[in-house]
């Protein structure tokens, strides 16, 4: 331990650290100074970006005291006295927040760049934007607005980039900062790992590391004598149910028989410190005998394959998905042309930038005990009492979360409390559990509070990943362009747990013959398990894989019948009295044939801009352009036959004179704006201005179950609660009122915070005192179930809604050494109605980003169950030097039982990049990629060769066949 | 394979002399010596990752004033080993006399690793694909090194012996570099390739100095980096070019003889044989930029 001195912000601080002590623990934990994050420990993300004597430094592998004596800028020292710096304001203005997580990264990072500019009397340009902030990631927002925001800090004339939409509503419809965003942007918004509680515990998980074996034995005497450790946990301590599961119960808290995969959780600890904690891990003797590893899923269906699950009646089947519409034999029998091919897709990883983080609470827990006080930041405006036992978390599913643990501990869902704190990304890879259940099991067992903070590497390793996918499509048209058939067989890698892989099959299965009216249709999928991480939600879920194989053979087909890929296109798609493949007709809200539309304009008008004809591809020098198209569609709600319902509460109360209106429900905010939704639905309906409604997420014992944050849904089923639920309220006030002014109900206006009529006027706080002094509760909890819909297989409607969207790609391919530049992205999506189109643009640039590293750069590399992306170094997504123009068109087909007419857009826009992209390669180069992400390599040497088709994908050693045999035989036949 | 321990919280020694000479006389003896540690960006990473075990001390030399400076030295450039990638690529006299060294700088990462990052830090990594090798290489310069007693200097091009091996003393620090400016009638070409497979060997880069008068070839020196165990010079290249006409069929030839002299690693098939032709190509494009005026 040594005494630094810095200034931090401007005051001195001195403090009494050990020597290997990096400057981001500094600041977070013993300064707490929590808006600077730590989101890889590698000097990969740059999040953790502070300045130190006008340097930008990445404080995560910072030694701390390397800034002894040296002024140090957090994000908390930039905006001063209630004005917020410019860089802070210019991401407000342009949305350029979503979860917030690496926000303080991306504002520190611009300040030093443009104070550096400022210094040397330059403006700044894109490029130099560009160079600075290349390692600095942000998931969510696709860097367009980032970058717009920075350049408008430095004094360009700026605008936000927001897409036109139908005329507003008083709020809906309008591009509003989402309520939480000035806490992002100012480093007050609070993460799981920025909460402290006295006395607490360091939690840690001692992993497999093996594929698969079983467990002979368990150790834990050595770990449990060393002094600090609290508590060592293993499946003998799991009081209730031993395993957990979003669909199927198979994944065991602890592991007991056997481990499926390198991160599966055998013994947990806790421990006065960090230190003792990682030395305890290593002292639990676990004895194995190897089993051998499935590998992949191919291999998981071969009948000699190793058996993941024993007790399984269908050995490594999980499920095997269907669709049967029409008589494909007459469907093929009618085709004059017929393609089949077969595509790879990889495991990919969400890398949502904050590591997942649990803190568990023990009931009765008393802070006063461990000489302190809950940090009063953690009180969220409600008096904490940890009356249950209690955990604090970032979480897609509050409930389920609640429910899972309650189970394991084998106590009633109501003993269980849920606080989800921010979350710094999800994206489908914080459905499941991670350490909830670990949390609470040694909270209780040491009756204190205990932290559970994964690092990188272990996020790599436990959470479920997108499902790596072959899929051999096979497509039949007419001479006319019209469609006749689709036949295709999926095998989706589900890793060792089941997690959402049902489900997410089923959308690649439903998906499979593309938003195309396609008379004959057979798709067979085989779910399987295998040895490697298990793979779950992420955004796209499913249908980012099958568009990929769908859109590709659309336009080898295309080019089979000569016709225009658009043309074919427009001649297929669905429209309203269209039938989908699992039977639906599409009775209203279908905008696909306005989005194929918008990209044929735009193309166009690029071509216009430069004085030339449209054209496909074309070559300057020794580049090549060209564009490509793809089309998607992806359902907005559970469907299926699932019920699908979400409650939420909406309160009024009047605070300091004013009305203010708050909706409580226990969806999630993940980054993609749902506070600014749900602010939005309430605010619209009650007539009260936007900034007087407030939003609070996630707290089971305050916020009624608002399900899963999944299938693009809480727009829909939470923005509808919400706006029933406050339409609900607004009858109450407006009968308050009614009665005091002397109207009828029915005739009263609710606008900007009052209430008139024929000359007579009130404030809207007056009417919640009438309504509160006649002994009229102002709290309305409203549950709202979405439209029946049926299970695949019985045709009706198997969902509420789609959302429908069509990409263009402009690619630049260098033919010497084929590197991809991808320059433009046209993106046209239909979302029914855009309840805010600042944070709508958000969710579809950053979709489309995501899906571009789907494309060029994002693997998820296993060998034999072992990741070999094992830090996020190893794991290419897309930084800010990759981002390409992108131009967004907003369709609005409103559909009658969303909130306002909208539906769901979170995973539509990162749907049909992949194939927009692979197509335009193809029409540059005349390659086609079988196989992605593009390995850049083999797509040379086929190049050079002058072959058509690029097998070899970033994970082969030796090309693939194109078509490999069918080799499943299911037991459903 | 196992899991990994993360170390973020591991207790490890870590020094923070004030001068040059206080580190050298803690490397000097092995009871205080412990690893140097400039900006960190490469070395924190490896012990973080598990890559490299973290060594029991380390000793920050980042900032120490005799390490930094950029200066001129008659035809020399004399580069810090403190000297930071910010430095370098901002600096008119690296801009002006060893230019490709300050566009390769300006691709090591973003704002903040160029920040930290260090030149010494770069060449003491010994990276097969250091970003700043091939134009170290290039000039033909000296790296100086030094323990309590003396300095040492050795050629840039015998520096790095093996992958991740170089000719330093355990009681050493980098202190250096001297690097012969380029005359005012050659040029220098910087390229480095786009993003190619995560598990491939990183990324094709590279660095040439030349001078073409009348369409003939007076001198060229080209260094690629990710092809071999080292980033290489390519000698033989550079002596059959000497003297020859710029002129489509010595383009055609080098592209071919650049492809038969690289060796590289054949970790992947497809990589090995992409590597080769990409050299080719780049080495090609190096010589096709003298057909354009400067």
């Amino acid at each position: 331990m040594s005494l630094l001195k810095l200034t931090v912000n401007g005051k001195p601080v001195e403090v009494d650290v050990p020597e290997s002590r990096y400057l981001a623990e500094v600041l977070r934990y013993d300064l707490g100074l929590t808006g600077t994050k730590i989101g890889c420990n590698e000097s990969e993300c740059g999040i953790c970006s502070v300045i130190v004597n006008g340097r930008p430094v990445n404080s995560c592998i910072y030694p701390a005291f390397k800034a002894q004596g040296a002024d140090v800028t957090t994000i908390e020292g930039l905006d001063k006295e209630g004005q917020l710096h410019p860089v802070q304001q210019a991401f407000l203005d342009h949305g350029a927040v979503q979860c917030g997580f690496c926000t303080p990264g991306l504002i520190m990072t611009a300040k030093a760049l443009l104070d550096d500019k400022k210094a040397a009397g330059e403006r700044v340009s894109e490029a130099d934007v560009k160079v600075a902030l290349k390692d600095t990631y942000c998931r969510c927002t696709g860097y367009q607005s980032v970058i717009n925001a920075i350049l408008q800090a430095s004094g360009e004339d700026v605008k936000p980039y927001i897409p036109e939409t139908k005329t507003p509503h008083r709020t809906v419809g309008r591009a509003l900062a989402n309520p939480d965003s000035l806490a992002k942007i100012t480093g007050r918004a609070m993460y799981t790992d920025d909460f402290c509680f006295p006395g607490m515990l360091v939690g840690r998980t001692k992993r497999a590391g093996l594929a698969h074996a079983r467990i002979r034995s368990i150790d834990t005497s050595a770990a449990e004598a060393l002094p600090g450790v609290v508590a060592v946990l293993t499946h003998k301590d799991v009081p209730g149910r031993k395993n957990h599961g979003l669909v199927s119960v198979d994944w065991p808290a602890l592991c007991y028989d056997k481990v499926r995969y390198a991160g599966d959780a055998v013994a947990v600890v806790a421990a006065e410190s960090e230190d003792v904690a990682a030395e305890a891990l290593e002292l639990i003797q676990v004895d194995y005998e190897p089993l051998p590893v499935v590998n992949d899923a191919l291999q998981a269906a071969q009948p000699d394959a190793p058996i993941v699950h024993e007790e399984r009646p269908d050995g490594n089947l999980l499920k095997h998905i269907k669709v049967r519409k029409g008589s494909i034999d007459q469907g093929f029998a009618d085709a004059d042309v017929i393609v089949e091919k077969t595509y790879r897709t990889p495991m990919t990883e969400q890398m949502f930038l904050e590591p997942e983080c649990s803190i568990g609470v023990p009931k009765g827990y008393n802070p006063e005990s461990f000489g302190g006080r809950v940090d009063p930041k953690a009180e969220r405006g409600i008096h904490f009492q940890h009356d249950k036992t209690t955990i604090y978390c970032g979480t897609q599913i509050p409930y389920l979360d609640r429910d899972q643990t309650a189970a394991a501990l084998g106590v009633a869902n109501e003993d269980i409390r849920i606080v989800a704190a921010l979350m710094g990304g999800g994206f489908g890879g914080k459905e499941d559990i991670a350490a909830q259940i670990h949390v609470a099991l040694l909270a209780e067992r040491t009756g204190r509070p205990v932290k559970m903070l994964y690092t990188r590497a272990e996020s790599l390793l436990f959470h479920p990943k997108r499902h790596a996918t072959v899929i051999r499509i096979k497509t039949g048209a007419k001479r006319d362009g019209r469609l006749t058939a689709v036949e295709a067989e999926l095998y989706g890698d589900g890793g060792a747990y089941a997690s959402l892989s049902e489900k997410v099959m089923t959308r690649a299965t439903t998906h499979a013959s593309g938003p195309y009216e396609v008379p004959h249709v057979v798709v067979d999928c085989y779910a399987m398990y295998t040895n490697n991480t298990p793979c779950g939600a992420f955004r796209g879920f499913g249908v980012t894989q099958s568009c990929y194989a769908v859109e590709s053979n659309m336009d080898l087909v295309a080019e089979e019948l000569g016709m225009d890929p658009i043309e074919f296109r427009r001649v297929n798609a669905l429209d309203v009295g269209g039938t989908t493949c699992t039977g639906q007709v599409m009775r209203e809200s279908v905008g696909l044939k306005e989005c194929i539309d918008w990209l044929e304009k735009d193309m166009r008008a690029h071509h216009e801009e430069n004085g030339t004809p449209f054209q496909w591809s074309w070559a300057d020098g020794t580049k090549r352009y060209a564009w490509g198209i793809g089309i998607g569609y992806k359902n907005t709600g559970l469907g299926g036959g699932a019920p699908d319902k979400a409650s939420a509460i909406v309160e009024a109360w009047v605070e300091d004179g004013k009305a203010i209106a708050e909706v409580r429900t226990s969806s999630a905010e993940m980054g993609q704006g749902l506070p600014a939704v749900l602010a939005a639905c309430a605010s619209e309906e009650l007539g009260l201005p936007y900034e007087q409604v407030r939003v609070l997420l996630g707290d089971t014992d305050h916020c009624p179950d608002g399900g899963p944050t999944t299938a693009s849904r809480q727009t829909y089923v939470s923005g509808n609660a919400a706006r029933l639920a406050a339409k609900q309220l607004r009858l109450i006030l407006a009968t308050a009122a009614a009665n005091k002014l002397g109207h009828s109900a029915g005739e009263l206006e609710f606008a900007d915070g009052h209430i008139v009529c024929n000359g007579s006027r009130a404030s809207i706080a007056d009417a919640i005192q009438w309504a509160q002094e006649s002994g009229q509760s102002t709290k309305i909890e409203h549950e709202y179930w979405a439209p029946k819909t049926q299970p695949l297989g019985t045709g009706g409607d198997m969902h509420v809604a789609f959302g429908f969207g069509a990409q263009a790609a402009l690619v630049e391919i260098d033919s010497e050494t084929a590197e991809i530049k991808v320059k433009k992205i046209i993106g046209a999506n239909d979302v029914g109605r855009a309840i805010n189109p600042l944070t709508l643009e958000g969710q579809i640039e950053g979709g489309i980003i995501m899906c571009l590293g789907n494309t060029l750069t994002e693997h998820f590399v296993t060998d034999q169950g072992a990741p070999w992306t094992d830090v996020m170094a190893r794991y290419k997504m897309p930084s800010i030097k990759h981002t390409p123009k992108i131009i967004s068109r907003i369709v609005e087909h409103e559909t009658a039982d969303g909130p306002f007419g909208a539906k769901g857009i979170g995973e539509l826009s990162s749907i049909p990049t992949t194939p927009a992209i692979t197509n335009a390669i193809y029409n540059a180069v005349g390659v086609r990629v079988y196989s992605v992400p593009v390995d850049q390599d083999s797509l040379l040497m086929a190049m050079k060769a002058g072959e058509k088709e690029c097998l070899m994908g970033w994970g082969d050693f030796e090309p693939v066949p194109s078509v490999p045999d069918r080799i499943l035989v299911s037991a459903e036949g | 394979m196992s899991t990994k321990t993360p170390t973020s919280f591991e207790e490890m020694d870590c020094a923070f002399p004030s001068s040059l000479a206080e580190a050298l006389d803690l490397m000097a003896d092995e009871s205080t010596r412990g690893r140097p540690l400039a900006g960190g960006t490469d070395l924190m990473v490896q012990w973080e990752s598990g890559v490299v075990n973290r060594p029991e001390r380390s000793i920050s030399v980042k900032g120490l004033p005799e390490l930094m400076g950029i200066s001129e030295a008659g035809d020399e450039l004399v580069i810090g080993s403190g000297v930071t990638h910010m430095q370098l690529r901002s600096s008119d006299l690296v801009q002006k006399h060893v230019p490709s060294l300050a566009e390769a700088a300006t691709t090591v990462g973003g704002f903040q690793i160029q920040t930290m990052g260090t030149v010494g830090g770069s060449v003491a990594n010994a990276s097969p694909a250091g970003d700043l090798a091939p134009s170290l290489l290039i000039t033909e310069g000296r790296v100086v090194v030094a323990n309590r007693e003396r300095e040492r200097e050795i050629p840039v091009t015998e520096f790095w012996q093996g992958y991740r091996k170089i000719d330093l003393q355990p009681d050493e620090l980098i202190i250096r570099f001297h690097l012969p400016k380029k005359s005012a009638e050659s040029r220098e070409y910087w390229r480095k390739l786009g993003p190619r497979r995560a598990q491939a060997i990183s990324k094709v880069m590279g660095s040439c100095r030349g001078q073409v008068l009348d369409g003939q070839i007076q001198s060229f020196r080209v260094a690629i980096g990710s092809v071999a165990a080292t980033c290489v010079r390519l000698t033989g290249i550079e002596e059959w070019l000497l003297n020859r006409p710029l002129n489509e069929s010595t383009l055609a030839e080098v592209e071919k003889r650049v492809t038969e002299e690289v060796q590289p690693i054949d970790d992947i098939r497809s990589t090995a044989d992409y590597r080769r032709w990409v050299t080719g190509r780049m080495v090609r494009g190096f010589l096709e930029n003298w057909l354009e005026p400067a």
